[in-house]
C-alpha cells in the first residue's frame, strides 16, 4: 500500500500555496506533476555532463549517451517490448502519431484503402491520419463509440474489410477514463491483416502496459503525462514494421551514408530520431518510469481504484451534476452542472485553488457528439488524497449555490 | 457620467465586499441582469475570437459616441463584459482614444 504522506513531499509543486491555502491539482490528464527525482535528473544532466549523444569521443558524451540509452532500456522493459530498438523517442504522442501516419500510411496504403479512427479520439489521434489519408486518397472512417468513449466492437467487426489497413484508437479515454479492449481490437484486426495504432497517452500513468500481451503494432505515450518532462515521448513499433517504414523527419543522427546523389538511413531506432534529441527529457523520462516502478504499478492501480470509487460516489451524490458515463476504470471524470457554463465552474474552482480542465478537452468531435458546449474534467492520480476529494465535492456544492 | 467617475464607481462597488465569494456572487447577479443580444446578432461576424467563452459584440457610433451591446455564454464573464460596456457606454470616441493613449 502506498504511503501517501511520504510520497507527496517528493513533489515540490504539491507544497505550493496561494492565499495561504494549498492547491488541489486535479488536471493530471493534461499533465502530471514531477517528482524531485526527475527535476534533479534534468538538472544533473545540464550541470554535470551536458553534451550531445552518440557522436562525441569524450567523457561527457559517453556519459550522456549511456544515460540516454539507459532510458530506452528502462522503457523497453516497462512496455515489455521484444527489442530495445523498437522504442523510438519522440517529442510526445502527437509526434509519434505523425511519424506513423506519414511513415506507415505513405508506405503501405494507396488510393481506395481505408483507415478507421475512434470518434472519441483526442485531436492528435485524428488530424494526422485525416491529413495523410486525404493526401493519398485513402478513406478516413469514423468508428462509432458508446457513451463511455469505448469503440463499439460490434460495429468495428462490421467495418473490418480487406481495404482497411490500419485502426487508430486510444487506450484510455481522455474524456471518460474508460478503457478500450485493445487486446480484442488487435485480435480482430490481425485476422484481417490490419495494423493497430494505440494512443496510450492516458494509460501509462495509471496501469501496466504490456505491448506484447496486447499485440498492438504501435503504441505511443508522452513523458509529461507520466511524471516525466514535457517535450519527450515514446513510440513503440513492431521491429518488422519499423524496418519497412520510411522516416518522417530527416537530418543528422538518422543516416547511414550521405552524398549529393543519394542518402541512406541508419539502423533502428536512429532512423526515426533525426536531429539532436531532447536528451535531458529522455533521461528525465527514464527516471520518471523508474520512479513509478519503484512505487509499484499494482500499488498505484490499487490506490487509484480507491480514489476513483470515492470520487465517483461523491460526484454522483451531488444533485445538479450531470455525468453520463458508468464508473470509469481510471480516475478521469468529465461532467457538467445543470444550467451552468463549464468555464464559470472552472473560474470559481480556480478561486478555490482547485485546478481542473474545462472546455472541449482537445476532442471537438467527441464533445459535439455528446451535444454539450464543453465539460469540466477532474483527473486524479495516485498522489491525490481522500481529503482533496472531500474539499472538491464541497467546493462544487458551494459553486452550485453561487451560480 | 465621466470615464473617471465610472472607474471610481467600479472600484467602489467592489471595495464594498470582503470576500471573493461575495464579489463573485455580485458579478453573477449582474451577469443575470444583463440583457442579451437578439439571436440574429449571434453571427461569426460579431463573434469575439480568442475568448474562452463565446462573446458576440455589436458596436455602433451614434453622434460620436460608442454604443455597445453584447451576449456572453459564461455568466461570470457576462458580468465583466457588462462592466466593460458600462465603462465604454456612450463615451465620446475622441475622449476614449485619448484615454487609451494615456494607458
Amino acid at each position: 500500500m502506498l504511503d501517501i504522506k511520504k510520497i507527496r513531499p517528493g513533489f515540490p509543486i504539491l507544497k505550493k500555496k496561494r492565499n495561504n491555502r494549498p492547491f488541489i491539482y486535479f488536471d493530471n490528464a493534461a499533465t502530471t506533476q514531477k517528482p524531485k527525482l526527475v527535476i534533479d535528473a534534468i538538472c544533473d544532466f545540464y550541470s554535470n555532463y551536458n553534451s550531445n549523444i552518440q557522436r562525441g569521443m569524450y567523457f561527457f558524451a559517453d556519459k550522456a549517451t549511456t544515460e540516454f540509452e539507459k532510458s530506452r532500456a528502462i522503457i523497453s522493459s516497462f512496455l515489455n517490448t521484444q527489442f530495445k530498438e523498437e522504442i523510438i523517442f519522440t517529442s510526445g504522442t502527437t509526434h509519434a502519431i505523425n511519424l506513423v501516419a506519414f511513415g506507415f500510411l505513405q508506405k503501405f496504403t494507396s488510393k481506395g484503402d481505408e483507415v478507421l479512427i475512434g470518434e472519441m479520439e483526442h485531436h492528435a489521434n485524428i488530424i494526422p491520419w485525416q491529413v495523410v489519408a486525404r493526401k493519398l486518397g485513402v478513406k478516413f472512417t469514423k468508428l462509432k463509440c458508446c457513451e463511455n468513449g469505448k469503440v463499439d466492437i460490434k460495429q468495428l467487426k462490421e467495418k473490418l474489410n480487406t481495404s482497411v489497413k490500419l485502426i487508430a484508437v486510444q487506450h484510455i479515454s481522455n474524456i471518460t477514463g474508460h478503457e478500450n479492449n485493445i487486446k480484442e481490437i488487435c485480435a480482430l484486426a490481425h485476422k484481417k491483416n490490419i495494423k493497430v495504432f494505440v494512443d496510450g497517452a492516458q494509460a501509462v500513468s495509471h496501469k501496466a502496459v504490456n505491448v506484447r500481451g496486447l499485440d498492438c503494432d504501435f503504441y505511443s505515450f508522452s513523458g509529461h503525462k507520466c511524471f516525466g518532462p514535457t517535450g519527450v515521448g515514446v513510440l513503440f513499433g513492431k521491429k518488422k514494421l519499423l524496418l519497412d517504414m520510411e522516416p518522417f523527419i530527416f537530418g543528422g543522427n538518422m543516416i547511414d551514408q550521405v552524398s549529393f546523389s543519394k542518402s541512406s538511413w541508419g539502423k533502428l531506432p536512429h532512423k526515426f530520431e533525426a536531429g539532436t534529441a531532447n536528451i535531458a527529457g529522455v533521461i528525465g523520462l527514464g527516471v520518471a518510469i523508474k520512479y513509478m516502478l519503484s512505487l509499484g504499478l499494482n500499488e498505484i492501480r490499487e490506490r487509484e481504484k480507491m480514489l476513483t470509487n470515492l470520487m465517483w460516489g461523491s460526484l454522483k451524490s451531488i444533485n445538479n451534476v450531470i455525468i453520463n458515463t458508468t464508473p470509469p476504470s481510471s480516475p478521469i471524470f468529465s461532467f457538467n452542472i445543470s444550467g451552468v457554463h463549464n468555464y464559470d465552474v472552472g473560474s470559481l474552482l480556480d478561486e478555490m485553488n482547485i485546478c481542473v480542465r474545462t472546455g472541449q478537452l482537445c476532442a471537438q468531435p467527441a464533445i459535439n457528439s455528446l451535444g454539450v458546449p464543453g465539460l469540466i474534467r477532474a483527473s486524479l492520480c495516485f498522489y491525490n488524497t481522500e481529503e482533496e476529494i472531500k474539499i472538491f465535492t464541497s467546493s462544487i456544492k458551494k459553486i452550485i449555490k453561487i451560480l | 457620467m465621466s470615464l473617471e467617475k465610472k472607474t471610481l464607481k467600479i472600484v467602489s462597488d467592489f471595495s464594498f465586499f470582503e470576500s471573493w465569494e461575495q464579489k463573485y456572487e455580485y458579478l453573477i447577479e449582474l451577469g443575470k441582469q444583463n440583457c442579451s443580444l437578439n439571436k440574429d446578432f449571434k453571427t461569426d461576424l460579431n463573434l469575439v475570437y480568442g475568448c474562452q467563452a463565446k462573446v458576440w459584440l455589436v458596436c455602433k457610433i451614434k453622434n460620436g459616441k460608442l454604443i455597445y451591446r453584447e451576449t456572453v455564454t459564461q455568466l461570470s464573464q457576462k458580468a465583466w463584459w457588462g462592466y466593460l460596456l458600462f465603462f465604454l457606454a456612450t463615451a465620446l470616441l475622441k475622449r476614449l482614444l485619448d484615454l487609451i493613449i494615456l494607458f
